[in-house]
């Protein structure tokens, strides 16, 4: 643990600090947290920078005044509590410097990395070459839940995506106002449970507009006096760059040392080469040495069909070509209708389908990406030949392994699904048989008269009026808050509602045991939604009339419940709380 | 609904209360009438059938859901009281109360009215079977039809089904003279001369497509107006009827418990093939399909099923299912190609009504659906739609494997060359002109397109077209316009005068 | 499988199940005998026959140790020999020969008590067995109309208490049914409810009801379960449809909110314990809060072995 100075290491902020009941001083550095025991001289505590997860200050009021220092590593923290008098001032003063220290890390970390369209900031991250020890950590985190090293001062980014997310959101800005300047939760968990908003706002703001695949088609707009405008856009160039690579090649040649950019392309559209795969206009192009090398680079490349890829590349069954001698059996001469270029027909169709096929290529690599050597290993580690002829459905099927049921009463485990069971009661002191025997005679005796008159109690159709109308009750549409209540106090009823299930949900997800410090929070929280602001809703209602008061006291209802459930549990829980932040 | 039961209902509707009240004396009756209601006014009457309160207006109100609840509810109220099964007094409904006690002796079997048939206490000497009930109904109830259709097989129909016929208006004297003054004697002597035979007209037609059920109801319906004029009791005469309809096939009843008229009626009953009696006057009868199928509303696959005779002189009786496979005969094709797997004449006559037959075979004819042959059955006053009904209850059981069975075009052409026919309706309306202010023009139209009876307009030359049922009111609101418009004007001389013409307006739907 | 639009024009094939668990019925506390409401029953009957022409019945008795169909009776079934009855001229035939074969299939049933002794659980019904023959009844009849006419739907006239061995069979035949698209209804005469049939009148969308006084069972029969499946797209019909979808703890019987599941067989436990009292499935590892009963979010162990996951609530 201990560790000695290191040279070139900076305190910037030190304050008299108890650790573990021990006295000593606690430093920050330019380089990690240390805590000297008093009378020592190397430092019992040290946690270098890119290793403080987050951290934790005790409350403005509270009696002793802490800080709690998370470490990356799980389960590792550090509790500091500042002993001074001034205690108070010394522990911002940490505050302030840890998370000056924290967000300088994400900014580096953000900075770092350029993020790829689409991709998340959380890829991003783990590809940052500079962070390699965040990459692991971050990884090492990752099941518990914890993502993203965050906290104190969130990333410059990140705030920047929760500003416009909250300008964005109307519901969302109130909500935050509720809870988070409302003191009943902090901004960093007010986030945490929206980790997902914050996700897909980075995502559509660094998501880049693709590059267009439309088919580039050079049409001139001829203007008066039969002129022949031609209209350049970066994006036409682009295009033709993409579709002709002897053009690219030509230009980076010769612009703009030689020809100016203009110049370059009024003789491209003058040259043969513009001309050649067009109708028409065939012979009368001046001769230009720039752009009939082009064309000659290109029907070079035209003819010397494109260099065989590595054959032993090509999946066997695949490649057309390696069946091309089979045909020589039925035909005098080689089949050399699928060989590019061989025929008459084709040579002057080859640039045309070299250029459809350049196309073809750049839209799948925009859609599906370029193609990639294959990733992971094989699924069954067979060659590629044997995966195609191998067929699944005639393979035998492989038994899961499970575990299974094995219910040893079923009785006993249905027993409970029907609430509180018993069966007919047969009376102790009868013998079952007599029971039958005696039902039998009842039933003989007292022949079944169809046409006597019922006596049908007047209650029964009262009962199932009443039934039909609770029935039809359910059926109606249940009356909108809107509607019975004035527009401002819906609103506000509304913000109450939500901020409440807020507070709920963090009370819920902060029961873990290492969420103690957030869980008494939420529990102040709940009692101070119930006692503060349903109240005031309620006083402003019971101001207007009955009716209101009523619907309103409906609204709240489920969460006033769920409140008192979660406060409930609260009492009942045994309080780790205070042993655990101590320690 | 099937049509049949909306005849009755008509006819039914049109009867007072006394009828009724006696009427519903008969549990069988009681039990018949509940059957011809629709789904959920039987739902109400079984519903309120053992409440002893009366139940309120607003509280059956609450029992029926919103938008097409209200409306069935509507609807089966009306049947109801128009039925005199409730009556709405007070905000309360009452059910009637023979029908409430006679209902529940239906349901119970309580009472002794003995309206669900005296059972023959001693067996038949010369008991029959169902075939050969079957046989004796689709031989009686055939010759009237082939009678009708004018093919010679069979006899022809005795004098009673053919004053029936014209009386019905299904078929006409071959004179100009009135079928209903016609004296039988008269008329049996007129058969005698070929010209005068009696012809089919445009309801007799339309009668020929329609379900046997209906048939068989046109023609009780028709008795049943020819029975008050005969001096029989309208009510025996329907509660005989509803009566059959609760008797069992294939067992013979006794005709002790009928009245003097209903024993009348039972030789009439007879030349329909609606019951068997082995002889005139025999102390027992035997009801057969075309009776007990009379209130069930499920089609009697008698006429309509030409095999029917051979059927039943064979080896034995045909379970339910086999008749229900093979009734139907007609294969249409979407080339308008019609294969009808029959030999009955009366089949291959009734087919001719619309189809233009082109071959014939032992056991089948083709033909094909034209515009000539659709046309000429409209022009005989037969609708598209009982053409289509009739092919679809007619289909073959391969067609019936496809939905819809029919193939849509022809279905649809069938429906466009009706069309074609009607290409002009007329009706009448009155059009309001003259209108010396656009203002007064401009509200006139409004209030009547808020009514809703405007059938059409023209700003510019300030004419309205009203129909003939929001004259009333579009006309009183005009009349006060001008009022008004003299009490404003009434310094002046001059004179806003609207005027109105009653002409009948043909308005152009296309 | 079906498709559940309705029209007027469906025939209807109503299968009722008469619960006639002597013990039941014939217990001190029973406010109606089994005649009594036979009488009540037998009307119903003859209403819904009397609804259309084309309506069907089925009847079967659920009773101790044995369930059987009273209606239509095997004779019934096969064409050509009617049971011949006495005909009445004050009774509609079809009702008459319903009546009859229900009154004497009872009293057979009744007349031999050696199914019932034989019975394990003595005072339970049979409600399942008489479910499964009601579906399959159903299931031939609407196999052999091929029109899809015919819309069936289940009406269970019950007084037992649930019976926890029928818990599976009874779940098998509401699902069978849900899936054909056949309603249950159940109306429990008298006592406590019925757990499991008031599930499956929910989950078949059928009705369930607990009538407050069995007197007026006609009245209610009438009101509540004789709309067939068209009438009911209408009307607002008196059905009780809250279910009591809460758990109990297996150990304790108790109602809990939140508690532990059994990853295999999932048995629900009120406390933790290492092996599942229900299937003995061994779980190799500490709840990470013995303490308390609450609720554990993503416990943090391998995936592969059985861990305490979602509460039940």
């Amino acid at each position: 643990m201990s560790a000695m100075w290191e040279a070139g290491e900076t305190i910037t902020t030190e304050a008299p600090a108890l650790f573990k009941k021990r006295s000593g001083t606690a430093y920050l550095t330019n380089r990690r947290l240390a805590w000297v025991p008093q009378g020592g001289l190397a430092p019992m505590v040290s946690v270098k920078h890119i290793d403080i997860k987050t951290f934790f200050v005790s409350k403005e009021n509270a009696a002793r005044v802490m800080v709690k220092v998370v470490e990356n590593r799980p389960d590792t923290s550090h509790s500091f509590e500042f002993p001074s008098s001034n205690a108070a001032k010394e522990r911002d003063e940490f505050k302030d410097a840890i998370t000056a220290v924290i967000s300088a890390r994400q900014s580096r970390t953000a900075a770092s990395t350029p993020t790829p369209g689409g991709a998340s900031p959380l890829v991003s991250d783990a590809s940052a070459p500079g962070t390699p020890k965040t990459l692991m950590n971050a990884s090492r985190a990752g099941p518990s839940g914890i993502k993203r090293p965050l906290n104190g001062g969130a990333a410059a980014a990140e705030l920047r995506v929760r500003v416009a997310l909250l300008t964005q959101d109307k519901d969302l800005a109130t909500l935050h106002k509720d809870l988070v300047i409302g003191k009943h939760v902090s901004e960093e968990e007010f986030w945490e449970s929206r980790k997902h908003l914050l996700r897909n706002k980075t995502v559509m703001d660094q998501q880049q507009k693709g590059q267009s695949s439309a088919w580039l088609d050079l049409k001139p707009e001829t203007g008066e006096s039969n002129d022949v405008k031609y209209v350049m856009t970066p994006q036409v160039i682009h295009s033709i760059f993409q579709q002709y690579p002897a053009i690219k090649r030509k230009y980076d040649e010769n612009v703009p040392d030689i020809l100016s950019e203009g110049e370059f392309w009024k003789r491209f559209f003058q040259s043969r080469f513009f001309h050649r795969s067009r109708s028409g206009r065939g012979a009368n192009e001046p001769d230009d040495d720039i752009f009939d090398r082009a064309l000659e680079e290109d029907e070079e490349e035209t003819k010397n069909a494109p260099k065989r890829m590595r054959l032993d590349h090509i999946d066997k069954l695949l490649d057309l070509s390696t069946t091309e001698e089979d045909h020589l059996e039925s035909y005098t001469s080689p089949d050399s209708t699928m060989a590019a270029g061989k025929t008459k027909g084709s040579k002057e169709a080859i640039p045309l389908i070299r250029r459809f096929n350049r196309y073809a290529q750049r839209v799948l690599n925009s859609t599906v990406g370029p193609k990639r050597p294959s990733t992971g290993p094989e699924p069954f580690s067979m060659s590629g030949v044997e995966r195609a002829i191998v067929l699944e459905d005639l393979q035998e099927q492989k038994e899961a392994s499970r575990i299974v049921l094995d219910i040893q009463d079923t009785r006993r485990y249905f027993e409970s699904q029907g609430g509180d069971l018993k069966s007919s009661k047969i009376p102790e002191n009868q013998d079952p048989a007599d029971i039958l025997d005696q039902f039998y005679r009842d039933f003989a005796s007292y022949r079944v008269v169809l046409n006597r008159p019922f006596t049908i109690p007047p209650s029964t159709f009262d009962t199932l009026m009443k039934d039909v109308k609770v029935n039809r009750a359910k059926m109606m549409p249940p009356q909108d808050g809107s509607q019975l209540l004035p527009p401002q106090l819906y609103q506000d009823a509304l913000a109450c509602h939500a901020a409440g299930n807020e507070i709920l949900r963090h009370f819920w997800s902060s029961t873990g045991a290492d969420k103690a410090a957030k869980y008494v929070r939420m529990v102040e929280s709940l009692k101070k939604v119930r006692d503060e602001n349903v109240k005031a809703l309620l006083i402003q209602a019971s101001s207007l009339d009955a009716a209101c008061l009523d619907a309103l006291k409906m609204m709240l209802k489920p969460m006033l419940g769920a409140i008192q459930k979660a406060l409930k549990h609260a009492e009942t829980r045994p309080k780790p709380m205070t042993r655990k932040l101590v320690q | 609904m099937s049509k049949f039961q909306t005849s009755i209902h008509e006819y039914l509707e049109t009867l007072p209360l006394q009828t009724f009240n006696r009427l519903y004396q008969k549990p069988a009756t009681c039990l018949a009438i509940f059957r011809l209601l629709p789904p959920l006014g039987k739902q109400i009457v079984m519903s309120s059938l053992y409440v002893d309160t009366p139940i309120t207006v607003a509280d059956m109100k609450l029992w029926f859901k919103g938008g097409a609840g209200s409306a069935k509810h509507k609807e089966a109220m009306q049947r109801l009281k128009a039925l005199n099964i409730f009556a709405e007094e007070r905000g309360n409904y009452t059910m009637n109360a023979t029908f409430l006690e006679q209902f529940r002796n239906a349901l119970t079997g309580g009472g002794n009215s003995q309206s669900f048939g005296l059972a023959t206490s001693t067996p038949d000497k010369h008991h029959v079977d169902v075939a050969f009930l079957d046989e004796f109904a689709t031989k009686q109830w055939e010759a009237i039809l082939h009678y009708m259709v004018g093919t010679t097989q069979g006899s022809a129909p005795c004098a009673g089904v053919m004053n029936l016929l014209l009386r019905s208006g299904l078929m006409t004297g071959g004179h100009r003279g009135d079928a209903e003054n016609m004296d039988v004697m008269d008329f049996a002597s007129q058969m005698a001369r070929q010209d005068l035979a009696p012809k089919i007209t445009h309801k007799g037609f339309q009668f020929l497509l329609q379900d046997i059920n209906t048939q068989v109801w046109a023609f009780l319906l028709q008795y049943l107006s020819m029975a008050e004029s005969l001096n029989m009791d309208l009510v025996e005469v329907l509660t005989f009827f509803f009566q059959l309809g609760s008797l069992e096939l294939g067992n013979d009843y006794s005709s002790e418990t009928l009245t003097p008229t209903q024993t009348q009626m039972l030789e009439d009953l007879k030349a329909y093939g609606i019951v068997y009696q082995r002889k005139r006057g025999s102390r027992r009868f035997y009801p057969t399909r075309l009776a007990t199928t009379l209130t069930s509303g499920t089609p009697v696959l008698l006429g309509s099923h030409p095999s029917a005779s051979r059927n039943a002189a064979g080896a034995g009786r045909k379970s339910e299912e086999d008749e229900e496979d093979d009734h139907g005969f007609i294969v249409m094709e979407t080339n308008y190609r019609i294969y009808a797997y029959t030999d009955s004449p009366l089949q291959i006559a009734v087919l001719n009504l619309f189809v233009h037959l082109r071959d014939r075979f032992p056991n089948m004819v083709t033909g094909v659906v034209t515009r000539d042959s659709i046309r000429r059955a409209l022009s005989k006053g037969i609708t598209a739609e009982q053409i289509i009904t009739y092919l679809n209850a007619h289909a073959h059981a391969q067609m019936r494997k496809h939905s819809p069975i029919l193939p849509l075009t022809v279905v649809d052409q069938i429906r466009l060359w009706e069309i074609e026919k009607n290409r002009l309706r007329p009706q009448a309306s009155w059009l309001y002109s003259q209108f010396s202010r656009p203002q007064d023009f401009d509200s006139t139209l409004q209030y009547a397109s808020e009514l809703g009876v405007v059938l059409w307009s023209n700003a510019k030359r300030r004419l309205i077209a009203i129909t003939a049922e929001g004259h009333q009111a579009v006309g009183a609101y005009v009349r006060k316009l001008i009022a008004r418009h003299k009490e404003q004007q009434a310094a002046q001389t001059q004179q806003q005068q609207q005027q109105r013409y009653q002409q009948p307006a043909t308005s152009v739907v296309s | 499988m079906k498709d559940t639009s309705t029209s007027e024009d469906d025939s209807n094939l109503l299968v009722i199940v008469i619960d006639t668990n002597p013990f039941e019925w014939e217990h001190p506390s029973a406010p109606l005998k089994l005649n009594q409401a036979l009488q009540h029953i037998l009307a119903f009957m003859n209403a819904h026959l009397a609804g259309r022409h084309d309506n069907k019945l089925a009847v079967i008795a659920s009773h101790v140790g044995v369930s059987k169909f009273l209606y239509p009776t095997l004779n019934e079934l096969t064409p050509g020999s009617k049971v011949q009855t006495k005909k009445d001229a004050n009774v509609y035939q079809v009702f008459k020969v319903v009546n009859d074969a229900v009154i004497s299939g009872i009293s057979r049933l009744l007349q031999d008590p050696g199914p019932t002794l034989q019975e394990k659980d003595l005072g339970s019904s049979k409600i399942a067995a008489s479910l499964s023959l009601g579906l399959c009844y159903i299931n031939q009849a609407v196999r052999s109309d091929g029109m899809g006419h015919v819309k069936a739907r289940i009406l269970v006239l019950t007084v037992s208490p649930d019976s926890s061995s029928d818990y599976i069979p009874i779940m098998n035949c509401i699902f069978s049914a849900q899936k054909a698209n056949i309603p249950i209804d159940v109306c429990k005469i008298w006592g406590e409810d019925a757990v499991f049939l008031q599930q499956a009148a929910h989950i078949t969308e059928g009705i369930y009801m607990r009538p407050d006084d069995p007197q007026g069972l006609l009245q209610i029969l009438m009101f509540s379960f004789l709309p067939d499946m068209f009438s009911r797209n209408y009307l607002y019909l008196p059905g009780q449809d809250q279910v009591d979808f809460r758990a109990a703890c297996f150990c304790h019987k108790k109602i809990v909110d939140i508690g532990y599941v059994c990853s295999v067989c999932l048995s629900i436990f009120c406390s933790f314990s290492p092996v599942c009292s229900t299937c003995k499935t061994k779980f190799a590892f500490q709840p990470l809060l013995p303490s308390a009963r609450r609720l554990v979010k993503g416990a943090a162990s391998s995936p592969s072995s059985p861990r305490p996951s979602t509460p039940a609530i």
